[in-house]
């Protein structure tokens, strides 16, 4: 009994240390993983600067800052003219009285 | 067996006898086996205790270690939209052992062509002291460290140290601050928050749009260079809850890079300068009468002829000469008439009044004592003291505070301390004046924008309402004609206002584009314009269509322009 309780120790023991080693190995690596994790989000931040993209934007795309006259109030878009069906002659849907009236497009650039 | 005798029969019923040796034999046997034993037993024992039985002081339990998350010793800190204002790096500083080296001239030679930074004089002193330990170069980057490892020079070494760095650089160094070497926060929220920051690993989210604040740091950029100004400061805060979008001061500097600061770039114009605002100051004029209930909107002043006041004279700039009801006097800025509105509802009153918009005391706000302006007020507080600075002179006060009195008397009523924290526990206003006055006001502020002198502040369809200032600088005991702060504070949309945004120019020269104007109304307005046509999308404002008749009637306010006579409406 005394044989068989120490073999089962041991072998306990030397499973559990081997475990541990394997569980350092790998905290080890998280650590080492977020750290680098933690720099490249640095890098991440530092190449989204806002002065870099905006230079970027600028040099590399066609696009530029929306301005208010070149968007339109969802509200604002009639709804399509229903087809007339013959049931009610020349009815189409009516401006709604509350609708607000579509504001002014002064500029609507297509790059 | 010798000299005995036993039958055969016999010895196989008895045991023979047993010679003596063996009997002793055989207790040694007895007695190493049963030591034996009861040592065996003593370990089973043992184990059964160790193994079986629960805690023990021997036995011996695993604590699962925390979880593995990478610890710096001091925390991130975030815009409102989580973007990286600062966060620490593990940097590498070279040392060396001066004694270790044999030639110190090469050595040096070797280090400053990885290093070009450094002077090869300086590193060979270093190298070529007495000493057993000297510093060559903190916060090496990755590649550096390694190039210097190939060198294969024993004498030199590394030591990991880390180093705080602010990815947006210069465009947050006012409000985030920076910290020295050794990872102290020694200016901005970095320093007020330090103990907090290094206390605790959760990051720090700040009410800073960065997006914001790098378009608002743009525009006032743009305006240093085009009006050859000598500084520029500018706001965007939250009308709602006093939360600071955007704070920039210029000159600015990089707090990655600590020897662009100096004592000037350092300071803080949105918080720690106090200024005479000038005509900005009219809107709490005019908001003070309002609520004091003495005047009406329609009722005005005469501003046929200046003021005099002892050795005083309060004059209009571009006089009007006549009667100015009480939105012409905000539309034409007339410092006649904001002088006898302040008069006639009483010192006492003005400063109370002043006393509740927070401009008469420190703001509170998350930065150090030392980098917020104390405002200077008259006392003690005279007639003319009330006159002054009904029209914003004879008092100073810090654009910060500004910006949050307006952001009061615009959103309804309520004033609330600015904030740089995005989640702020005490979030309590306080009422200063009441629904109809606020609006009342934004009504005003619009016609100033659609009708005065602030027509270049009007962002197309964002309903930009708002008021302009130029303050002559003061100068020993008296002013400087032609030195002047430059600003506009204005809000949006003006029928619900949701952002405040305040700049201001500091000596700014009129050019080409201006006819030579250097005035809060050319200078700042189209700015504060042009940052509100650009931020109002990133902040999720909609578009106003101006001409629908429900926006039209909130905005709508009718101006008397000649005295009792009310059919002289020009309704706006």
């Amino acid at each position: 009994m005394a044989v068989v309780a120490g073999v089962g120790l041991f072998t306990l023991k030397y499973d559990v240390s081997e475990s541990e080693e394997w569980l350092a190995t790998l905290r080890l690596e998280t650590n080492a993983h977020n750290q680098e994790i933690h720099v490249l989000k640095a890098e991440w931040a530092y190449l989204n600067r806002p002065d870099r993209l905006d230079e970027l934007g600028g040099r590399l795309l066609v696009l530029e800052p929306p301005l208010a006259t070149q968007t339109i109030a969802i509200d604002d878009i009639p709804f399509r003219p229903q087809p007339n069906l013959g049931l009610n002659p020349g009815n189409t849907v009516p401006p709604a009285a509350d609708r607000d009236p579509p504001p002014k497009l002064t500029s609507l650039r297509v790059p | 067996m010798i000299g005995r005798q036993s039958p055969p029969a016999r010895r196989t019923r008895r045991k023979p006898p047993v010679p003596a040796e063996i009997e002793i034999a055989r207790i040694r046997l007895m007695v190493a086996g049963s030591l034996a034993i009861a040592g065996f037993l003593l370990v089973a024992t043992r184990l059964t205790i160790v193994t079986v039985l629960p805690t023990t002081e021997a036995t011996r339990t695993l604590h699962p270690t925390k979880p593995n998350t990478y610890s710096v010793s001091r925390a991130n800190i975030l815009d409102r939209n989580g973007l990286l204002l600062a966060t620490n790096l593990k940097t590498f500083s070279l040392y060396a052992n001066p004694n270790m080296i044999q030639h110190p001239k090469s050595t040096a030679e070797k280090i400053v062509a990885i290093l070009p930074d450094l002077r090869i004089e300086t590193v060979e002193r270093q190298l070529g002291e007495k000493r057993s330990f000297v510093w060559i170069k903190r916060g090496l980057t990755p590649e550096q460290k390694f190039k210097l490892n190939k060198l294969g020079n024993p004498a030199l070494d590394f030591k990991t140290e880390e180093k705080r760095f602010y990815p947006a650089g210069r465009v947050t160094g006012h409000v985030v601050g920076f910290t020295n070497i050794d990872n102290r926060g020694r200016s901005g929220f970095e320093r007020k928050f330090d103990r907090e920051l290094t206390t605790t690993s959760t990051p720090y989210s700040l009410s800073i749009d960065l997006r914001v604040q790098y378009i608002i740091s743009q525009a006032l950029r743009d305006a240093l260079k085009n009006f050859k100004a000598i500084g520029a400061t500018g706001i965007v805060m939250d009308a709602n809850n006093g939360q600071v979008i955007a704070m920039v001061s210029l000159p600015d500097f990089n707090p990655n890079d600590l020897s662009s600061t100096n004592d000037k770039t350092r300071f803080n114009q949105a918080t720690h300068g106090v200024y005479e605002m000038g005509s900005t100051f009219k809107i709490f004029t005019t908001a003070m009468a309002l609520e004091s209930k003495k005047i009406s909107i329609q009722d005005g002043y005469d501003a046929s002829q200046p003021i005099r006041f002892g050795r005083f004279v309060i004059r209009d700039y571009r006089a009007k000469n006549r009667w100015l009801s009480l939105p012409e006097i905000l539309i034409h800025s007339s410092n006649i008439g904001s002088a006898k509105m302040a008069l006639d509802v009483g010192r006492h009153k003005q400063r109370d009044f002043l006393e509740r918009l927070g401009l008469l005391e420190k703001p509170t706000l998350e930065l150090e004592e030392e980098e917020i302006g104390s405002p200077i007020t008259p006392n003690p507080w005279r007639d003319v003291n009330a006159m002054t600075i009904g029209y914003g002179h004879g008092i100073a006060v810090s654009p910060i505070q500004i910006t949050s009195a307006v952001a009061a008397v615009i959103n309804g009523g309520i004033f609330y301390g600015p904030t740089l924290l995005l989640n702020r526990s005490n979030l309590g206003g306080r009422r200063v004046v009441s629904e109809k006055t606020s609006d009342q006001i934004r009504r005003l502020l619009r016609v100033v924008v659609t009708n005065g002198s602030g027509r270049k502040a009007d962002a197309a369809n964002y309903l930009v309402g708002g008021k302009t200032g130029t303050a002559e600088k003061v100068e020993g005991r008296g002013y400087k004609r032609k030195a002047v702060r430059s600003s506009f504070v204005g809000a949006f949309p003006m029928n619900k206002p949701r952002y405040v945004v305040f700049a201001m120019i500091d000596e700014p020269i009129g050019n080409k584009d201006t006819l030579g104007y250097a005035t809060g109304g050319w200078v700042a307005a189209p700015l504060v314009g042009r940052v509100i046509s650009r931020i109002a999308p990133l902040l999720g404002v909609k578009p106003i269509n101006h001409e629908n008749p429900k926006v039209q009637n909130q905005m709508a306010i009718s101006v008397v322009t000649k005295k009792l006579r009310k059919k002289h409406f020009a309704s706006f």
